[in-house]
This record gives C-alpha cells, structure tokens and sequence, in this order.
C-alpha cells in the first residue's frame, strides 16, 4: 500500500514537472542603447516571426544560396536566386507564380551565371533588372523572360578599361537611369542611362577627416612627383554594398563600417550629397556590449512607406530599425538556427505592411516578420512626435513605456506632451527620466516665466519696496533714530 | 602703514578682509599672528559642504554630475589630497627656499584663497534654480572669475608670507605641483605596497588554518 502511494506521489510530481508552458520566446532579446549610446539595454521585441517562407510554402523547388530580394508596390516578392540562376516570383500569400529561368534576346537564349547578385523590379514599366554579376552585364526582362536590353559596362573615358565591370546592386529611378554599383569602382555607383552612356559617378563615399587623413595629405603636399607615384593612398572611399531606391526618391546606401568612413549609412538626394537628419553611428562599444568580436558589416538597407530605416548587419544577424529621424527604435534578430535568427541573411525588405522580409542564403529561407504590438507603438508614437503632434502621441508612449521602461525617446515624448499642456513640474520631471537636459532647460524657463506672470503683484510691490528702501535708506535711518528718540525720551 | 584697525579685528573676519586687501591682510597677518587653525578648518569644511551642496542641490540641466554619484569618502579624499597635500608640498619646498612661512601661514593662505569660490559656488547653486538652459554661461563666468580672484589672493599670500620676489614665487609653485606629484607617487606605491602585505599575511593565515 505504502509502495503504492510513493509510486502514485511520484508519479505526480514528474508529470506536473513536464506541464510547465512552453513560451515561444525570440532567440535573441531586442535591444536598444541609453542615452550615452554606448550602454545597451534591453527592450521589447519590436517584430516577431510570422512564417518562414521555404521551397514548401513556395511550391517549388530548394533554393540555393539566393543573394537578392525585391518587393513591388503590388507586394509581389521577387528572390534572385542566385545558386540556381534563376528569378523566382511570389504573389502576397508566398505561392510561387513564376519561375525566370530561360531568358530570350533576339531569338537567343541567355541564362544567368551562378552567383547574380541584384535584382530591380520597376513599376512603371513592368520591367525586371538584372545584375549578371558574373557575365559582367545587367539584364532588363519582363515577367515572361522576353529580354529587352542587355547592358554591357559603358564606354567612357572616366572609366578605366581594365576596371573588370561586376554590377552587384541595382536600382532604377523614376527616369529608367540606372545606379549600378560594381566590385571594383570605388567611385560612387555608376549613373547609366537607358541606352548605356554613362552618366557619371552617383554619392561617392566621403572620407572622415581624422588627423591620420590631414597627415597624409600634408605630407603629399610636400612629396615631388616620384615619390608620390611609390607611396600608395591610404585612404581611399570604399564601395557601397547596398543601394536602396526609396518612394520619396531618395537613395539609401551602406558602406562598411571602420574609423575612415564618414557615415556608414547615407541617404542621397539626386546630387549625391547625404541629406541624413542624423548620422548613424555605430562605436566599438556597441559591440562590446553585447560580447561581439566580429567586424561589423552592413549588408542591406530597407526603407517602408513611414520612412523608417531597416539596416540588416551580416556578421550578428542583427537588424537594426531607426525610425525617419534617425532614431534607433531596437536591434533585433541574431545568428542561429532557430526561428527569427540567421545564419548567413543577405538581404532585406519591406512591404506595405511594414512585414520585413530577411532573405537567408545559408537557410535557403526568407523569414515573414511582422510588428508586435509594441512596435506599432513605438513606430506611431514615434511618428506623432516627428511631426510635432505631442498632445496625440501620449497615450502611445504611455504605451509604450508600459512594455519597456528603458526607452528615453518615450520620456522626452510624454514630457513634451505635458509641455504643450502647460504642465512644466511634470514635464522637467519626465525630461531628467529622458535625460534631455536641453528640454529640461526650456520647460524650466517656460515654468519661470508662468510663476513670474502668475505673480507679477506681489513680485512687482516687492521690488518696488526695496528700490524706495535703498534709494530712501538714509531718510528711514534717521527717522527711526528720532522716532526711538523720542519714544526713549518719554 | 596705515592702520586697518585689523589688530583689533576678530579672527573671524580677518578671511573676508584679506580677500578684499590680500596684500596689507598677509603683511598684517604675520606681524599680529592672526592665524587660526580653527577657522582655517571651518574653511576647508566649508568648502567641501559648498561642493557637495552644488552637486545635490543643483536642477538636472545644470548639474554635470548627474551620472556619478554623490561619494562622501571621495570628497573628504579630495580635501586632504588637495589642499593639505599641497600645502604640505609648499611648505617643504619653501623652507629648502628660504621661505619665512609656517605651515600655519600657508594653510591659511590657501584658505583665504577658497573664500571668493565659496561665496560664488553657493550663490550660483541658488541662482541655478531660478535660471534656466543658456543663462548657465553667466554663472559659469561668475565662478572662474572668483576662481582667478582666488588663484591672485594665493599668489601674492604665498609671496607674502615667504617674502619671495615674483620669479622666486613662480618657482616655488612649480616646484610645489611636482612635490604633489611626487607625493601621490608615492601614496600610490605604499598603497599597492601594503595591499600585497595584507593579502600576504591573509593567504599565510588560511594556510595555517586549514
């Protein structure tokens, strides 16, 4: 008997053990950085996995080693899929719908060499480009595989004619001119217009003035012609790795990160000069922090209908997300097997709504990510704040501040809001928890200026007492002496 | 020389007199022996109460020190490094130099010089919670102001009270700051010097015990 209800008690015990929840929890925990941006702190999850969209879900079959994603304003994906040369097309539920293979030129048969690396569908005409890394060309085709042009490297005198031409990205703006970036030209992207002539370089990359460059360039100055002919430039711009052609017409690019790139991450308007609100930087800290050795390397840009700013980090698998202001809103993602982290992510984009795709070359995937809650919160109230509406944008950082107190932004936001209120007591309360002294300063003023108005009389009659009182002193001194006088003398 | 009726002034007036006349305050200083270990202490208190006061009581915009925390061990450090450190320093070097000041003058002279900052750091730490944002300029200029003021009252007490020429008070300066270096050199090695000792005796102690 005895035996009977050890055995049942144990029973008990190892089942209730094997009850407990599993929780569905992302791999890697977001983060974001405190208001030194040298110190992480972790956050909410701003995105979660919704599919990871493989050869099943696609209906054909594996991918292998896809370099290049596209989206369309129709929400059809578009996969390079770069081992098998081939372009596989999705409709919005990740249904294959068609399959580029075979393409024809003039009643000629072309394929892609292994390892294409860009891929740009345009809208207005429906067209497909390709960048045919490999065969050192860009195709243009359409859906059927009817190739309309075929772009060999264009003939120019500023372009060097043992430069080998690799077209790696593309992008096509709303002209049909093309910016190719290519291995080996570290000028800018090349402009090429519809019928191949070169344009000219687009955005080169400009070199941080540090006190090694103003060195070199002083000893330069001083060289004769010889000697700078052996010694080789040690500071030279660095290609960009990705461009990405954004509504609002402006491009985005990324570069690598080290100590001689001005900015990392650039947005262009048509000149080619970086019209960023806010450099984006990335310290060696930001590595420390999180017990990361490897260099860092940027390996996309993805840029929503909002404006925000999607950067896809190869070596960690991380994503960083900055809203159109530049602020980081949270890094996300990292390298692993499991769902919602990477082993080789190539590129990214994003559809209408706001859902990221992650292409994944090792994985053969592309991860479906959509926006948590939080994330709609933080990007709405985000919003609101840019364009000035902080009276709306409470109640989103309040939101917000419920699921992830660290966030800073979302103090400076609540203590603007009660600043347009008239609540400044409240607002320099919110602004220390933002650690926004700047802000803290003004609404400090704001509540000066409120007391002093509130209390002009009494601070009026005040002053006005003690200027009699020092411009009379005498008078009153002597008065009171006889007054004392007197009243002694009684 | 014209009587100040400073002979009959309170020790504890003399400070604002010579901050105002350094040169007959320290002559007069030295000729009446006004100095007082008391109020040169009541100084220094003062002084460290007046900092600790700036960085508690100062609004966050205007507070640099919002990071850091408020130490009382590191404060009361900083009063014995700084100024008995240096003027220790001084003294040393200034009787290799032919100085006539006692340590009790030099103390003294260094006090006097902290009372100008004392009177602009409080006044400032209260101004500070009226004033906002830009307006900070003005009572940073407030306080370096009082900060060079002191820096003159040390200068000419310092010349004064070791009856030196300019070039022989410069010199004497100098040689005070690498005194203080050499000093801090030094606490540093018995420091780490006596940290070896007692993790000596503390493993030679485990070792016998178990």
């Amino acid at each position: 008997m005895k035996k009977a209800i050890v055995a049942i008690l144990v029973m008990v015990l190892m089942l209730s053990s094997f009850g407990t929840v599993a929780y569905a929890r992302q791999p890697d925990k977001a983060y974001t950085y405190d208001h030194t941006g040298t110190e992480a702190v972790p956050s909410s999850n701003i995105y979660q996995v919704k599919l990871i969209v493989d050869e099943s879900v696609m209906g054909t079959t594996k991918m292998s080693a896809p370099t290049d994603l596209f989206i369309d304003k129709q929400d059809r994906i578009f996969v390079l899929d770069g081992g098998n040369c081939r372009v596989l097309v999705l409709d919005n539920t990740y249904k294959c719908i068609k399959v580029l293979e075979e393409f024809t030129y003039k009643e000629e048969k072309l394929t892609l060499a292994e390892g294409a690396q860009g891929l740009f569908f345009r809208d207005s005409s429906q067209m497909l480009y390709i960048a045919d890394t490999e065969n050192n060309r860009v195709l243009v085709t359409d859906l059927e595989g009817n190739v309309s042009k075929v772009y060999e490297k264009p003939v120019d005198e500023l372009l060097d004619p043992n430069d080998e031409y690799k077209p790696k990205k593309i992008i096509v703006d709303n002209m049909g001119i093309m910016y190719v970036t290519s291995g080996s030209i570290n000028t800018g992207a090349l402009l090429i217009d519809s019928a191949n002539n070169f344009l000219g370089f687009y955005g080169i990359n400009k070199i941080k003035a540090s006190a090694e460059v103003l060195a070199e360039y002083l000893w330069r100055s001083i060289m004769t012609d010889a000697m700078k002919a052996q010694s080789e430039l040690s500071f030279q711009p660095v290609e960009f790795y990705n461009i990405f052609w954004s509504e609002d017409r402006f491009v985005y690019a990324v570069s690598p990160i080290n100590d001689k790139v001005a900015s990392s991450v650039v947005k262009l308007n048509a000149l080619g000069n970086d019209v960023s609100p806010r450099t984006i930087e990335f310290s060696e800290d930001y590595l420390k922090s999180f017990h990361y050795s490897a260099a860092m390397r940027l390996q996309d840009i993805t840029v929503d209908d909002e404006g925000a700013i999607t950067l896809l980090e190869m070596q960690t698998g991380r994503l960083f997300q900055y809203d159109s202001e530049c602020n980081l809103l949270a890094v996300f993602g990292g390298t692993g097997y499991q769902k919602g982290s990477f082993r080789t992510p190539v590129s990214i984009e994003s559809d209408s709504d706001k859902n990221i795709y992650v292409l994944d070359a090792d994985k053969n995937t592309i991860t479906v990510m959509e926006q948590t809650f939080y994330g709609q919160m933080i990007r709405t109230a985000n919003r609101l704040y840019n364009d000035g509406l902080y009276l709306e944008s409470i109640e989103p950082w309040q939101e917000v501040l419920r699921m992830n107190a660290n966030y800073t932004q979302a103090y400076v936001g609540m203590g603007k809001a009660y600043m347009s209120m008239g609540e400044y007591d409240k607002a320099m309360e919110y602004f220390e928890l933002g650690q926004s002294k700047s802000d803290f300063g003004e609404a400090k003023a704001a509540r000066r200026e409120q007391i002093i108005r509130n209390n002009f009389a009494v601070i009026a009659i005040v002053i006005i007492v003690l200027l009699l009182g020092t411009l009379f002193f005498d008078q009153i001194k002597s008065l009171y002496w006889r007054i004392s006088w007197r009243l002694r003398k009684k | 020389m014209k009587r100040t009726g400073f002979d009959t002034m309170s020790v504890f007036a003399y400070p604002f007199y010579i901050c105002r006349h350094p040169r007959d305050g320290f002559l007069e200083l030295k000729a009446n022996k006004k100095g007082s270990p008391l109020v040169v202490t009541i100084i220094v208190a003062l002084w460290r109460f007046v900092d600790l006061f700036y960085r508690v009581v100062t609004e966050f915009d205007m507070n640099p020190f919002t990071d850091a925390p408020v130490s009382l061990l590191r404060t009361a450090l900083i009063t014995v490094i700084i100024f008995f450190m240096v003027a220790i320093s001084n003294w040393c070097f200034c009787t290799l130099l032919d100085g006539k000041g006692k340590i009790l003058d030099i103390c003294v002279v260094l006090s006097c010089a902290l009372v100008p900052y004392i009177f602009a750091r409080f006044i400032t730490t209260l101004l500070s919670l009226v004033m906002a944002g830009d307006e900070q300029v003005f009572l940073n200029y407030f306080v370096i102001i009082t900060e060079v003021w002191g820096a003159a009252i040390a200068f000419s007490g310092l010349e004064e009270i070791h009856e030196y020429s300019v070039p022989k008070t410069i010199l004497a300066i100098f040689l005070t700051l690498v005194g203080l270096t050499i000093m801090l050199f030094i606490a540093l090695m018995l420091l780490s010097l006596f940290q070896q000792l007692y993790f000596f005796i503390v493993t030679v102690f485990y070792q016998i015990r178990y």
